[in-house]
């Protein structure tokens, strides 16, 4: 099934890619947008300094974990063309690809919460980016390899 | 026309309570915002096509993502102010000087820290939140039309102005 139309494929990719571009600016902006861009973020993230990238002395704007996810989600966006006809597999198996998609941050995250595992840097980053990756491939192709007035298929 | 509406506030209004009660747990709280905007998206569209038992299209789900996302961060932020009016919940700011975490930054990040604070407590927070919601409860709009699908499928109306 050919793509509803480019431009289709444009909103994930611009909604991602704003968001990846947004977290990752502070470093690179004067203090005022700085401080503009971590307000942005505050609601949606910790923050916290010691769970978070720095560049020169700089934090981005949301913790490793969320930047892996942010980073995720503009891949996940990209990938589209390569998927082929797995695109349209994506959008029938939605509930297992996101419950594929979420497990391993949740058991990197609720195993620390239990003392059961000490996650890290590398861990948060790398669940992040897996989950990101997932939720992109299911945004980018429901909306544009789904057909407009399909019946959908069983799960 | 089928009213998306009610599930669009019973979505962000979920959502933006829930946001100011878990970001009160210590640990889990912040760990948890981004999912649960990404979740007032998927929670409008549960409710929406549980109710009329349809599927509907990325778009259609994209926009109703959108707007409760936009929903739960103006719940969310206006509840945390009023709460912090009543006293209820900390003056951020009183709180950041209180713990002495200022005391212990450079100056320069001391005083970044309480321009986020004025920020996030005033209209510019509102706005702002509103549009970072916004963002992410779109994305979960749209995973939320791929994952509850209930019946046959919708006319895609999102380009157009009824889709509410």
């Amino acid at each position: 099934m050919a793509l509803q139309s480019s431009r289709t494929w444009l909103l994930p990719l611009g909604v991602t890619g704003l968001l990846l571009l947004l977290v990752s600016l502070p470093p690179f902006v004067s203090p005022s947008v700085r401080a503009l861009l971590m307000a942005a973020f505050a609601p949606v993230c910790h923050q916290l300094p010691d769970r978070s990238f720095w560049i020169d002395g700089v934090q981005l704007a949301v913790c490793q974990r969320c930047y892996g996810i942010y980073t995720g989600l503009f891949l996940g966006s990209l990938l589209l063309p390569l998927l082929g006809a797995g695109a349209q597999w994506i959008y029938r198996k939605a509930p297992l690809v996101l419950s594929v998609a979420l497990l391993p941050p949740a058991l990197d995250w609720g195993l620390q919460l239990v003392h059961l595992w000490h996650n890290t840097p590398f861990s948060r980053t790398l669940t992040g980016l897996w989950f990101g990756l997932g939720a992109g491939l299911l945004l980018t192709t429901t909306l544009c390899r789904t057909p407009r007035n399909l019946q959908p298929q069983p799960a | 026309m089928k009213e998306k509406l009610p599930s669009i506030l019973l979505g962000g209004a979920v959502v933006g309570v829930a946001n100011v009660l878990v970001s009160q747990i210590p640990v889990v709280g912040g760990c948890l915002a981004c999912l649960l905007y990404i979740g007032a998206g998927m929670l409008a569209v549960w409710h929406y096509t549980n109710s009329y038992q349809v599927t509907l299209p990325g778009g259609q789900g994209a926009v109703m993502g959108l707007l409760a996302g936009i929903v739960a961060a103006l719940v969310s932020g206006v509840l945390a102010i009023l709460l912090i009016q009543l006293g209820v919940l900390p003056d951020p700011i009183a709180a950041m000087e209180a713990s002495g975490q200022l005391s212990q930054m450079p100056p320069e990040q001391a005083e970044m820290a309480l321009r986020i604070t004025r920020m996030l407590t005033g209209p510019l927070g509102l706005l702002i939140g509103a549009v970072i919601g916004g963002l992410i409860g779109l994305i979960g709009g749209v995973i939320g039309a791929a994952t509850f699908k209930k019946g046959p499928a919708e006319e895609d109306t999102s380009a157009s102005s009824d889709v509410i």
